[in-house]
């Protein structure tokens, strides 16, 4: 930042530090948000109109928590943060196209769990699954959870079903809990534990974040 | 496993190993199909593209998730990327 004589200001550096030293940031420990294709990052109010979007899309909207009801524009933004421990918009690296959100939610920091759901465009089907990677190991690292719940409605469930048995368990089930599409419908408590999450954490995430040529 | 160009059984048993799924293995045909045959879904899909990846050292089209329907085509994928170098 320059002030308006053309001089930099002056600022509070650590003893030792003249200003304009770099200051290394290497030893900083940090949990991977980017992986070969999409990245995660902050939501910011710019992103409020994409994720409208993707709530009132019949394609995505059913597979949200609306159901596929469009919600009232001004209760979307402070919805979109009711209960919410932590969420990130899911972009692309290569255009910075934003392709989803993955949120966790109804976190239990004392008996460490929280519960996760994602939501993302209807064109993209396979690499929104690095940011679920990224986001649940995102998840154990800095809160510690050891297990996260995803509740998902009987329609959702097929698409996790090389999911159910070697990465999540079946938890339980809660007979005719929603109502949409004019019937009702089960919806399924799958959970992630720690452990086994651990047991793959470091092939899978040096796979993701292994930068290959195109 | 890029070490050099695996062929089509080692290459499934590689495949088999790293998805843990040993029907790749057992049942390893070119014209064994991924969703029909082994029950694929998005999250296999995805698990086995980073493993083919890996092996290539190179990273695939977005664009060919689609066009991949039996291992064949998955091993296909493989050997060009790696004879590509």
């Amino acid at each position: 930042m320059l002030l308006r004589d053309g001089s930099t200001p002056v600022l509070d550096v650590a003893p030792g530090l003249q200003v304009g030293d770099s200051v290394a940031q290497d030893h900083v420990p940090r949990v991977p948000l980017s992986g070969r294709r999409v990245r995660l990052r902050a939501v910011v109010a710019s992103d409020y109109d994409f994720l409208f979007l993707l709530a009132a899309d019949e394609r995505t909207g059913p597979h949200w928590r609306y159901r596929g009801l469009p919600p009232r524009p001004e209760e979307f933004v402070r919805d979109l943060w009711q209960g919410v421990l932590v969420q990130f918009l899911v972009e692309r690296i290569d255009t910075k196209e934003r392709v989803g959100l993955v949120v966790a939610y109804e976190a239990n920091m004392r008996d460490a769990h929280c519960h996760l759901g994602a939501v993302f465009r209807a064109d993209t089907r396979i690499w929104p699954l690095e940011a679920l990677l990224l986001f649940v190991n995102f998840l154990f690292e800095e809160f510690g959870f050891i297990k996260i719940y995803s509740d998902v409605i009987d329609y959702n469930l097929d698409a996790f079903r090389s999911v159910v048995g070697r990465w999540m368990e079946h938890e339980g089930v809660l007979r005719d809990h929603e109502r949409h599409g004019g019937r009702r419908w089960d919806l399924h408590i799958l959970s992630l534990w720690r452990d086994r999450f651990e047991r793959d954490r470091e092939r899978l995430l040096d796979r993701v974040t292994q930068q290959l040529p195109q | 496993m890029r070490s050099h160009l695996l062929d089509f059984d080692e290459f499934c048993d590689a495949l088999a190993r790293e998805l843990d799924l040993p029907a790749i293995a057992a049942n390893g045909r070119d014209d064994t199909r991924l969703v029909d045959d082994l029950a694929f879904d998005s999250l296999l899909t995805f698990e086995m593209l980073l493993v083919v990846e890996a092996s290539a050292g190179v990273m695939l089209p977005d664009a060919l998730v689609g066009q991949l329907i039996t291992l064949g085509d998955v091993y296909d994928v493989y050997r060009q990327r790696v004879t590509q170098g």
